[in-house]
């Protein structure tokens, strides 16, 4: 078995987005960061050191950035390589390409329990969070959780391939429906 | 409390970073609203940077050919789709062009195939029958392998397998009566030889023994119900017997076969006006003109149809239409005049 510090390694262009994702959202929610490690073979492979968001959401943003980020570029990298892959089976090695990136920035759109733990005590322990922000922190913090006990057993690889391989090929199955 | 290599001192009491006393409140670092800014736009890696261009470059390159992949990808699944609710001429045309843009496809390749037997097209069913041969892929997709067969085994019913009793025959297109012979007496050696039958049904149409075409044609059917052409000798004589009736059932089985086969609208179109559900015929001309606007027995039919319906107008833009085709015949074409003047009657 892979550890996972190797996994990351082959995979790391995801781990860059992955900081790059949550270093945006510092920018765009106005919040000061202090140090950045886009890469690194040690636990954590990367993070962003910022102070606490003065808004209970802006956490959340800045928690659950790299989702957004890592999947929507993952799958805009992948998609046009995965159709002549998947359904036509006529892959060039750009398209292998394609497909390896989009495969490693989407493993790392989750965010990490380190991500999920800040947003917790943000969050849930913030004394100005309003209850509906603590109401749907509660899902995202388990699915986060859910996701880091997966990856023992590959989840955040087969999460991958599912946005990068399967989810183009199920985009344009329903537009053939629509159109 | 931690210090970190930015110059930050969180232990500091005014701004964390350039100890301005006037700090903005209200956060749990202390940071001036300048130095706040600066600290939110902390400076992206050189090595990043070029990454992201990198990668920047490569989306663009990707992105420019998203647009003619999606479509590809868009019609191929229509296509899919066509086939499974049998219009296989819809069907042929996108695969066809899904085939230009990715030759090696060979899902696309079977679906043609297929396609292409349902369309009553049988050398173009052999020909790609023999591209996928040489392509030697193995079909690991246990429902396209199912798909094949089917189109495998009604193929082999086009010929007939013993080559001296076809080379005999090919003697004997001038002697019907020598020729039904030869086939009469293979058949009763080989009954399965489906092509036989065939053969022998449309001699025995030529000599108008009605009754041993309808048994031969019905018996192919019996043995193998997607073999059409046995369909086809059986349309032609139950309408030379005029049992309209029954005819219009069987386009109505070819046409389940395949929704826009040519054929088989225009028989039922035809059996349709001859039993005068007229409105019936139009509506199924009018298919067939969608599907084939240049052929001209299809606007010959909907001329007719349109001649029943009382739509005199565009019916003779159809005959104009005809007239002006130089593939046109004829006899068709003054038959067809005939019918719309009155001069000769359609029906019985």
């Amino acid at each position: 078995m892979i550890p996972g510090i190797y996994m990351a390694l082959i995979t790391f262009p995801g781990v860059v987005v992955h900081e790059f994702a949550h270093q945006l959202f510092c920018r765009l929610c106005g919040v000061a960061i202090f140090d950045v490690k886009y890469f690194q073979m040690a636990d954590p492979v990367g993070y962003v050191q910022h102070e606490p968001a003065k808004k209970p959401i802006h956490q959340l943003l800045i928690s659950v950035g790299p989702f957004i980020v890592n999947n929507i570029l993952a799958l805009a990298i992948a998609f046009p390589a995965a159709i002549p892959v998947f359904m036509f089976n006529d892959g060039s090695l750009f398209d292998f390409l394609l497909l390896y990136l989009g495969l490693s920035i989407a493993m790392h759109a989750f965010p990490s329990t380190g991500d999920a733990k800040v947003m917790w005590d943000t969050i849930w322990h913030g004394e100005d969070t309003p209850l509906w922000l603590k109401i749907i922190t509660v899902p995202i913090v388990g699915i986060i959780y859910a996701g880091a006990m997966g990856s023992v057993f590959w989840l955040d690889l087969i999460y991958g391939m599912g946005v990068a391989f399967a989810l183009p090929v199920l985009i344009v199955k329903f537009f053939s429906q629509i159109m | 409390m931690e210090e970190f290599s930015t110059g930050i001192n969180l232990r500091s009491a005014g701004c964390a970073k350039c100890h301005n006393p006037k700090y903005e409140r209200g956060y749990k670092v202390r940071l001036c609203k300048d130095c706040r800014r600066e600290l939110s736009r902390f400076p992206v890696k050189r090595e990043v940077i070029w990454g992201a261009l990198g990668v920047s470059v490569i989306l663009l390159l990707a992105l420019f050919r998203l647009p003619a992949y999606f479509r590809a990808g868009v019609d191929y699944m229509k296509g899919a789709q066509l086939a499974k609710e049998h219009k296989y001429v819809s069907a042929e045309k996108i695969f066809t062009a899904t085939l230009k843009k990715f030759p090696g496809h060979t899902s696309s390749l079977v679906h043609l195939i297929t396609a292409a037997y349902f369309n009553d097209d049988q050398s173009a069913t052999d020909s790609l029958l023999s591209v996928l041969t040489a392509t030697r892929s193995t079909l690991d997709d246990e429902e396209l392998m199912d798909e094949l067969t089917v189109v495998t085994d009604n193929s082999r019913y086009f010929s007939i397998q013993d080559n001296t009793i076809d080379n005999q025959l090919n003697t004997l297109q001038q002697d019907t009566a020598a020729y039904c012979k030869v086939l009469e007496e293979y058949l009763l050696k080989a009954p399965y030889d489906l092509a036989a039958s065939v053969h022998l049904a449309y001699a025995y149409l030529e000599l108008k023994n009605y009754k041993g075409t309808d048994s031969l044609c019905r018996k192919a059917i019996h043995d193998a119900p997607l073999f059409r052409p046995a369909y086809y000798e059986l349309l032609s004589s139950l309408k030379d017997q005029k049992r309209y009736k029954e005819a219009l059932a069987i386009s109505q089985e070819l046409l389940g076969q395949n929704k826009e086969s040519l054929s088989a609208l225009l028989a039922l179109a035809t059996f349709q006006l001859k039993l005068k559900n007229d409105k019936e015929a139009l509506v199924t001309a009018q298919q067939a003109f969608q599907l084939w606007p240049e052929t001209p027995d299809v606007l010959a039919v909907l001329s007719l149809a349109y001649h029943f319906n009382h739509r005199q107008e565009e019916s003779t833009r159809m005959l104009a239409k005809l007239k002006n085709m130089s593939a046109t015949d004829s006899t068709q074409l003054v038959d067809l005049q005939n019918f719309i003047t009155d001069k000769t009657p359609y029906r019985d």
